[in-house]
């Protein structure tokens, strides 16, 4: 977290993912799901099926 | 083994889920329409670079909703973080390192030399001043104190308050912004 103040120092760390981009958050969480045998699949569009 | 749950989205919500049902046993399938994980923390490389689909923070992460399932996961060290040092203002004349004293503010490149001194100014009581005293200004607005600041001094406090709240300063009350 930082410190908006600069007298009292930046303290630990900016929540920002180190190696860029937002999306860091979801290919921890899919590693997780793949590790736990769990399957993600981009490109798979469900649709809603109409009777 | 019970029959897998189907997750629609890959974004951080379905993501989440997902994980925390895997984590109890359950065989998940996320199915995602786009060609990328995140949806709308989704961001795209260009030139070299990670470009964010907008300005997103976790400010107080220690706190989030996805710290603490990250930690349930044992994950949470999977998601390194940039440290205060690797931060750093662009501007058309470069990279300014984010000041961590009163040094770094004097030396601050991004900002004309008067505004340097004025944001001293401001900042230099406000770092010595008690807890007690600053709920009393939990009801006065930050822009109180930045109002009548020329346009480049009033520019970095916006970009203080967004890295570190992800808010504007007049959503900011001045007491908060002094704790912080
Ligand atoms: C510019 C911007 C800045 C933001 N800043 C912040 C911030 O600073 N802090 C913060 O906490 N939040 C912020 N947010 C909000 C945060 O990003 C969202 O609340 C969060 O990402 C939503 O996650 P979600 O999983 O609920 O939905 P989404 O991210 O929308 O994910 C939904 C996913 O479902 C997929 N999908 C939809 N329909 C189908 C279908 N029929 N079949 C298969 N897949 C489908 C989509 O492609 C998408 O990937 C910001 C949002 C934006 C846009």
């Amino acid at each position: 977290m930082i410190r908006a103040n600069p007298f009292k120092g930046g303290t630990s760390e900016f929540a920002y993912p180190d190696n860029g981009g937002y999306d860091s958050i979801s290919h921890v969480l899919s590693d997780y799901i793949l590790l736990k045998n769990g399957e993600v699949d981009t490109q798979q569009s469900v649709k809603k099926n109409y009777c | 083994m019970s029959m897998p749950i189907i997750v629609i989205g890959a974004g951080v919500g379905g993501l989440t889920i997902a994980a925390l049902l895997s984590t109890e046993g359950h065989k998940v399938r996320v199915l995602e329409k786009s060609s990328k994980l995140g949806g709308r923390t989704a961001s795209v490389k260009f030139r070299n670079h990670i470009l964010d689909n907008g300005f997103h923070i976790m400010p107080f992460y220690k706190k989030s909703a996805i710290f603490t399932v990250l930690k349930k996961l044992k994950i949470d060290s999977n998601l390194i973080l940039a440290k205060v040092n690797d931060i750093a203002f662009y501007s058309t004349c470069g990279f300014h390192g984010y000041p961590k004293g009163i040094l770094d503010l004097l030396r601050l490149s991004l900002l004309p030399f008067k505004s340097r001194v004025k944001l001293l100014r401001i900042l230099f009581p406000l770092a010595f001043t008690s807890l007690e005293k600053t709920e009393l200004w939990d009801d006065v607005p930050l822009t109180d104190i930045t109002k009548n600041l020329d346009f480049d001094t009033n520019a970095f406090f916006e970009s203080v308050c967004m890295l570190a709240f992800a808010d504007t300063a007049d959503h900011i009350s001045l007491g908060e912004f002094t704790r912080t």
